[in-house]
């Protein structure tokens, strides 16, 4: 009878044994799964670039560029004169515009002059693909680098390209795109 | 003895005296030389850097449509065609300045949404060609800035059937070629 008994608490013993190993098995994958979401959750967070779609967007980015910089000697306050619900706006550049693949910038000199009462956006268009988009150009500031797209980079070889320089101008109040937009055909050397 | 030293120590020493007029000969040669060293200058012309400066000003782009009065026919037991429709604001303006040391040409394209049974109409088949800013063959001379102004129409029988963005406009910039002879 006393062998019976002993038995029966060895088997429960293994038995408790077993769901020992199950539960640490169980427990590992847990914990592999917590550090695998805390992972990406760290990497969304703080290492994700931005979704960098090249849609022209139809109302203002909330961001202003961050190459820009100001139009030295552009202190002048006096604003073009705009009829009721239209626009004015000055564009002041050159036609030199290159594009270097391996530092993911084109180098270009464009400006929205003080005169202005339109924001800006700018684009570097080759081949009808959007592969620079600006963010907001106030007036009185100019920009002469831009950060190519996500995956610009590797659609370009290194050469000459005929493309252009895609303006769009947006309202400053309401953010609305206007109707009429401005290009400027340029030839665009790219090198590695 | 004392004399004979006497003596040759004043004959060197008189001598010694014609020292300068051998140094006199030697300081004119190089003089000379360097008279007859040619002195150049290199010169470079200034170099124009082309620069564009283009205002738009333009009118608000917006045209009015107005479909006209139905009217319920009784015998045919249906509306009739509205009668009056119209553009009521069937046009825009576009005003180009250009203060770019280059000539530019304007040149007004559209992107009609299918959807909108419209057709855009331009002045001078939709070109603008502005003169440069500078005086030509004198850099030095204070030029002056250039315009036109574009009117953009709506053709007729264009019609839409309800408030819609009908498309954009674009305006293309390029220098004016260099006319030939």
């Amino acid at each position: 009878m006393s062998n019976e008994f002993e038995k029966e608490n060895e088997e429960k013993k293994k038995g408790a044994l077993i769901l020992g190993k199950k539960e640490k098995i169980f427990l590992i994958i847990i914990a592999l799964i917590t550090v695998a979401a805390i992972a990406v959750t760290v990497w969304a967070l703080f290492f994700r670039k931005p979704d960098d779609s090249g849609l022209t967007p139809d109302y203002a980015p909330q961001d202003t560029e961050t190459n820009a910089e100001s139009i030295p000697g552009d202190d002048t306050n006096d604003k073009l004169d705009s009829p009721d619900g239209g626009g004015a706006v000055s564009m002041s550049y050159t036609k030199n515009v290159t594009i270097d693949i391996s530092e993911e910038k084109a180098v270009l000199n464009f400006g929205n002059p003080g005169e202005s009462n339109k924001d800006m956006l700018v684009q570097i268009v080759i081949q009808d693909t959007i592969l620079v988009q600006s963010g907001r150009l106030t007036p009185g500031h100019k920009v002469s680098q831009l950060d190519l797209l996500d995956g610009a980079a590797k659609k370009l070889k290194a050469g000459g390209y005929e493309g252009k320089i895609v303006v769009l101008f947006y309202d400053q109040e309401s953010g609305e795109k206007a109707m009429l937009n401005a290009e400027i055909p340029v030839t665009i050397q790219v090198q590695d | 003895m004392k004399k004979l030293f006497a003596i040759l120590l004043a004959v060197a020493v008189v001598c010694a005296l014609s020292l300068t007029a051998f140094a006199a000969d030697f300081t004119t040669l190089p003089q000379n030389t360097a008279a007859s060293i040619d002195v150049s200058a290199t010169f470079d012309e200034v170099d124009y850097e082309d620069a564009y400066f283009v205002t738009l000003t333009y009118s608000d782009i917006v045209f009015a449509y107005t479909a006209g009065v139905s009217t319920w026919n009784p015998s045919t037991l249906e509306w009739d065609a509205p009668e009056d429709a119209e553009w009521t604001t069937a046009s825009a303006t576009v005003n180009v300045v250009n203060k770019s040391s280059v000539g530019i040409t304007v040149t007004f394209t559209d992107d009609i949404d299918d959807a909108a049974d419209v057709t855009l109409e331009y002045t001078s088949n939709g070109v603008l060609t502005l003169a440069e800013a500078d005086v030509e063959n004198d850099k030095t001379a204070t030029g002056s800035a250039k315009e036109g102004t574009m009117t953009i129409s709506v053709a007729e029988g264009s019609v839409i059937e309800e408030a819609t963005d009908i498309g954009t406009i674009t305006v293309s910039i390029t220098e004016t070629p260099a006319q030939q002879g």
